[in-house]
């Protein structure tokens, strides 16, 4: 057998080894590649960053665990970033595992907000069924799309916070994080064009060309991009974390994926190359 | 009257829906609230039809002693360690439930979903071929956004932030808002189909 | 034990998360195991979400305020009669109220954000006054989104204007197919990136 014939028998699993040594290798010594910001992810930033304080933004969780890796990090920045600026938020998702993703995150950043309370500064209603019908409830009454409580089977009258936000119209803003449907289709048809409300999301990067299309039209005013979003949306807030950490083994993953697309080409035109002379 | 009937309340209900819509008397508002949030518990209210779709597959297999069927009792374990601790904790945000989240499901899907990477690691080797004009374009197009949205893209060349930027607002855009305009419009050639009763795929052969 | 984070938790997401990456290596026991595990806790998952989030607060306000909910819950579990025969007929009150709502909800809801809108947004001037740059991007917008739209004109033969236009389509399709190959391979990467920064960082503590 040849070389390239070889080459082109390669075992699978040595390829997945030398995906895994590339991500471990970088991860143990990171290069510190600087992250660039997108005007995308700075559109997203200002948004937040011109909310006055005590305005209500809705955090919609519209993802899964599939997804946390790429929307966790965002999720925890943007919860940071609003909280700094004294802004409130109501969390909720269409999506059924969102409920737990929005109390996760406010797990993970609570103990830096200790004069932030839980139904004062920040309420999670979990996740409701209906998915973009959940959403027009909302815009007429919260408390009849939640039936009356919130993610923790509290009652919303029992939340200071419940009492200003009556429906999604009191929200300034909406901060959606997708991953697919039940998602973008909805929020833009409920509340970016018939109720301008401004909508801001951030999205795996499998979302990501759908979700440009509203960005172009202005139905989106900014868009955190996967994994290099949320390390973008890290670095302006000036709290590096798990996306920032990320950033240089997702760098060299791309090059060996094109450099494997690269060395299979050329494996394939000496191989069709030998196979013709024959 | 059994294909009939039914098939009629969905169009009252979806003209209902529809005329709502377009028509913001305090009456038609008032019924389509209801209306909404008696979608939203009759769809709750059908959640258990996976389980038991589930449920009938793997109790077969473990009562005729198929080839698996012990894991077949470890996916019945999964339920109930859930249901006990969801209704011993009182709520799904409760504390318990949220660790038990997070210690089982979380990391099984989110690692299901991580071996992606790994076939497609070894696709883009194995059978990724650049055969036609088409698939070159395809392949150039993903190198620039690959390269464009990481850091490393900027130092081998500066212009790959810059062709991602572009390729993502102009020609991927146009792209897929003719693919989604195009899908609008069979969703609603669809819809209407279902409302006028001539789709009836969607009652299985029931 | 029930503190997020503690060695207990972090060991059985360890544990989970090696006994599917096994499977790279061949499939086995513990894969199969775990295999079936996720399935049933996604299911057990998904019955407690509905129960709590609003199976509970329905029944709830059933008894308190809103007795009337009781016709849609009954609606609701009309679907459950198909599992027997000769009842089986009652479940279609079930799907198409549902599928009924649905449909006249896409109906008057997606047609102008996801048309209308849209096709606003597509209107641009083909000689735009702010430089040749701009002029250049406005075209590939239009010219791309009619040939995409023409592309899909089945009853139409490929020649002349709706073959040309379709053969633009054609193109730009393939760009955006192949931006959503490099988006898609981004997502998967970080994925495996997310999990592998788990074991090395929070489970071995070898990275911070």
């Amino acid at each position: 057998m040849g070389f390239w014939e070889k080459a082109q028998s390669l075992d699978q699993r040595w390829i997945y080894l030398l995906l895994v040594l590339v991500i471990a290798g970088i991860l143990f010594k990171p290069v510190g590649l600087a992250v660039e910001i997108k005007k995308e992810t700075q559109a997203a930033y200002d948004a937040i960053d011109k909310l006055p304080a005590s305005s209500i933004m809705w955090l919609g969780a519209e993802y899964d665990a599939a997804s946390a890796p790429e929307l966790m990090p965002a999720m925890m920045s943007v919860m940071r970033h609003a909280l700094r600026k004294d802004v409130r938020i109501v969390g909720g998702a269409m999506w059924e595992q969102g409920g737990n993703m929005i109390e996760r995150a406010w797990n993970n950043i609570k103990a830096e907000f200790p004069n932030k309370k839980y139904g004062e500064h920040f309420v999670n209603v979990g996740y409701k069924p209906g998915g973009g019908i959940f959403l027009q409830k909302m815009l007429s009454s919260v408390s009849d799309a939640v039936l009356g409580v919130d993610a923790r089977g509290t009652q919303l009258s029992q939340l200071p916070l419940m009492g200003e936000f009556k429906t999604l119209k009191d929200a300034k803003l909406v901060f959606a994080f997708l991953a697919g449907d039940p998602g973008t289709n909805d929020w833009v048809k409920h509340v970016t064009d018939p109720n301008k409300i401004t909508y801001v999301a951030a999205a795996t990067s499998v979302s990501v060309p759908g979700a440009m299309v509203f960005v172009q039209s202005g139905q989106m005013t900014g868009l955190i991009a996967g994994l290099s979003g949320a390390a973008e949306y890290e670095m302006l807030i000036k709290t590096p974390g798990r996306a920032t950490a990320g950033m240089d083994a997702q760098s060299f993953t791309h090059v060996l994926v094109l450099l494997f697309i690269i060395l299979g080409n050329i494996g394939y035109v000496m191989q069709k190359g030998k196979k013709a002379k024959a | 009257m059994r294909n009939e009937a039914p098939i009629f309340l969905g169009l009252i209900v979806g003209l209902v829906v529809i005329i709502s819509n377009f028509f913001r008397t305090a009456t038609l508002t008032v019924v389509r609230s209801e209306l909404d949030q008696w979608y939203m518990i009759a769809l709750n209210f059908a959640m258990l039809v996976g389980f038991i779709n589930v449920s009938r597959i793997h109790v077969d297999k473990i009562n005729k002693k198929r080839e698996g069927w012990q894991y077949s009792i470890a996916l019945f374990v999964g339920v109930l360690v859930f249901v006990v601790v969801g209704f011993a904790a009182g709520s799904s945000s409760a504390p318990r439930f949220q660790w038990l989240f997070e210690a089982t499901l979380d990391p099984m899907q989110s690692t299901m979903f991580s071996l992606l990477a790994f076939y497609i690691a070894s696709a883009a080797y194995r059978a990724f071929r650049i055969r036609t004009r088409e698939a070159t374009v395809l392949l150039v197009a993903a190198a620039i956004i690959m390269l464009g949205s990481v850091p490393i893209g900027r130092m081998i060349w500066s212009f790959f932030p810059v062709a991602r930027s572009w390729i993502l607002s102009y020609p991927n855009t146009a792209g897929m808002r003719g693919i989604q305009v195009a899908a609008v419009l069979g969703g609603m050639a669809t819809a209407l189909r279902i409302l006028l009763g001539i789709e009836r795929g969607y009652l299985g052969g029931i | 034990m029930w503190v997020s984070g503690s060695t207990f938790q972090l060991w059985m997401i360890a544990f989970f998360t090696l006994a599917i990456f096994s499977v790279l290596y061949k499939d086995n026991p513990f894969y199969r195991l775990v295999e079936h595990l996720y399935i049933g806790t996604s299911i057990g998952y998904s019955v407690m979400l509905a129960w709590f989030q609003f199976g509970k607060p329905t029944i709830a306000s059933i008894i308190k305020d809103k007795p009337h909910y009781i016709i849609p819950t009954i609606i609701g579990l009309l679907i459950y009669c198909r599992y027997f025969k000769p009842i089986a007929w009652l479940s279609r009150y079930s799907l198409t109220f549902t599928l009924g709502y649905s449909a006249g909800y896409v109906i008057s809801k997606d047609f102008r954000p996801l048309f209308i809108t849209q096709l606003t947004a597509t209107v641009q001037p083909l000689w735009s006054s702010q430089g040749l740059g701009s002029t250049i991007n406005n075209l590939v917008l239009v010219l791309g989104v009619v040939g995409t739209l023409t592309y899909f004109l089945f009853t139409q033969k490929r020649t002349g204007v709706i073959g040309a236009g379709s053969t633009v389509g054609k193109w730009i399709m393939m760009v955006a197919f192949g931006s959503a190959f490099g988006n898609t391979v981004m997502a998967r990467m970080s994925l495996a990136l997310g999990r592998i920064q788990f074991l090395l960082g929070d489970w071995l503590h070898l990275i911070k």
